[in-house]
């Protein structure tokens, strides 16, 4: 349960008794700028996000500080915030960096993760996806990262673990930027099962192999999808099948 | 404190006073001026340094987040100590990242300043293994690679083991000859694999370096800045 979006409604929020008002606010401006509902580009001013959050503007500074150092919003001086774009340079950095990390988690998870991590990934592997409906989409990315977080932590490599956590949450803004990442988002799940299968033998070359393989594919998959989403020029589309293009 | 601000105060935070705390404080933990385990107050923080609580707090959120600081319910910040479970996680995490960048390095070699690589790599050859030099050309390594945020997570391993270097461990022997000059050489003829292979051996030989050095550090009791914590190899 998190919280209200500012972008979607202003509310007053009462789930601020467990976390601080700074780490909500964190919580909920991350999610709108990961989900799409900030755009890339979008303005972000310090005394509405208080508004529509119904805190005061510390807190308000304290989140967006932190969405500063993790990449997700940037501030240009007397000009305040903006949400990041994200670049394909960005999405190919990110791809470096996954597959180097996702197979070294996974082969450490291979020698290290218990029976009970094991049998906790095997309940997780089974990821389905749903497309056509914004919240349930949301909810196949949050299983889908639920899973791969549970593959960070059974590497019992504690930094290595954070460093996955932070790129699996740049991934996800990907996700949200339509219908074509979206598929490539579902078509994701596939090898979750076989890469715990791998893991439970223990062999932590094969495991290594297989995740490998898995990102490698995640990477084609993806950069395709972006690339035929973003870079389409317009004289492509309608040099095509004229039936194909009802705009 | 920050009064002065022109206009825009309000919209933007300062960055200049809480990165002065930030880099003041990161200095400080790095150096083990403050030392692994010590308690961080925010009041007497801001009183020392004269500014106000917010870009102490700021500051402190930063480290938090690197995981320099740690927040303890009820009783305040502390500097993370180091355990041996922490060195076998900063060590296995270069060597999973390293050998890429390197490797990066190699192949875009025609947009990174070799020469001057190699000036880093020579001023490392030759000085204490992990100290200032040594940090200098992984880091300038890391850089190389142009992957930034590859390089982010690197550079904060490197600060670690800097600090690790910094309680006073003792390294009894020097670094491999030449690996440094080596690995620069590769990357200079644009060999991907080569630079890919001398990273990974560097990685590897200084981890050894460390695993001896602290296995005598902790028999003898001389670090006690080190705790030993579980062991996941």
């Amino acid at each position: 349960v998190s919280a209200k979006s500012p972008f979607a409604s202003a509310s007053t929020d009462d789930h601020g008794a467990i976390h601080s008002s700074a780490h909500v606010a964190y919580a909920a401006l991350k999610r709108d700028i990961v989900t799409g509902r900030a755009r890339p580009g979008a303005a972000l001013h310090e005394g509405e996000l208080a508004a529509a959050l119904a805190v005061s503007k510390t807190p308000i500074r304290e989140a967006l500080g932190r969405l500063v150092r993790e990449g997700y919003v940037d501030v240009r001086p007397r000009k305040g915030y903006r949400v990041t774009d994200l670049t394909l340079a960005d999405v190919a950095e990110l791809f470096a960096i996954r597959e180097m990390l996702e197979p070294a988690a996974v082969a450490s998870a291979a020698r290290h993760a218990s029976p009970g991590q094991v049998e906790r990934l095997w309940d997780l592997a089974p990821v389905s996806y749903d497309t056509e409906d914004d919240d349930a989409f949301e909810r196949s990315v949050a299983a889908d990262r639920r899973f791969h977080l549970a593959l960070a932590d059974a590497s019992g490599n504690g930094r290595l673990a954070v460093a996955l956590r932070s790129l699996l949450e740049a991934f996800e803004r990907l996700y949200f930027m339509g219908p074509r990442l979206r598929q490539a988002a579902a078509e994701e799940t596939v090898g979750h099962q076989a890469l715990v299968d791998v893991l439970r033998n223990g062999d932590a070359e094969a495991a290594r192999a297989v995740a490998d393989l898995h990102a490698r594919l995640d990477r084609e998959r993806v950069m395709t999808a972006l690339l035929a989403a973003g870079l389409e020029p317009p004289v492509a589309r309608s040099a095509r099948d004229a039936s194909d293009t009802s705009r | 404190m920050t009064g002065q601000g022109r206009a825009s105060a309000g919209s933007v935070p300062r960055p200049t006073t809480t990165g002065r705390v930030y880099d003041r404080l990161k200095h400080d933990i790095l150096t083990c001026a403050l030392h692994p385990g010590a308690v961080v107050n925010e009041v007497h923080l801001s009183t020392a340094l004269g500014v106000s609580k917010t870009p102490v707090r700021e500051a402190l959120a930063m480290l938090v987040d690197e995981g320099f600081v740690i927040v303890e319910p009820r009783r305040g910040y502390r500097v993370r100590d180091i355990t041996l479970a922490d060195v076998q996680e900063i060590f296995h995490l270069r060597t999973v990242l390293e050998p890429g960048a390197a490797a990066f390095a190699a192949r875009r070699y025609d947009a990174i300043d070799v020469r001057s690589l190699q000036r880093m790599a020579a001023g490392a050859a030759s000085a204490t293994p992990f100290g200032t030099a040594d940090r200098a050309f992984h880091t300038a390594l890391a850089d190389a690679s142009g992957n930034a945020r590859l390089a982010l997570l690197l550079h904060r391993l490197l600060e670690e083991v800097y600090r690790l270097h910094m309680t006073g461990l003792v390294i009894a022997a020097p670094h491999a000859p030449r690996l440094h000059q080596d690995l620069v050489a590769a990357i200079g003829q644009g060999d991907a694999d080569r630079a890919h292979d001398i990273a990974a051996r560097q990685v590897e030989l200084d981890r050894k370096l460390v695993m001896d050095a602290l296995a005598i550090a902790m028999t003898s009791g001389s670090t006690p800045s080190v705790r030993v914590g579980i062991v996941p190899h």
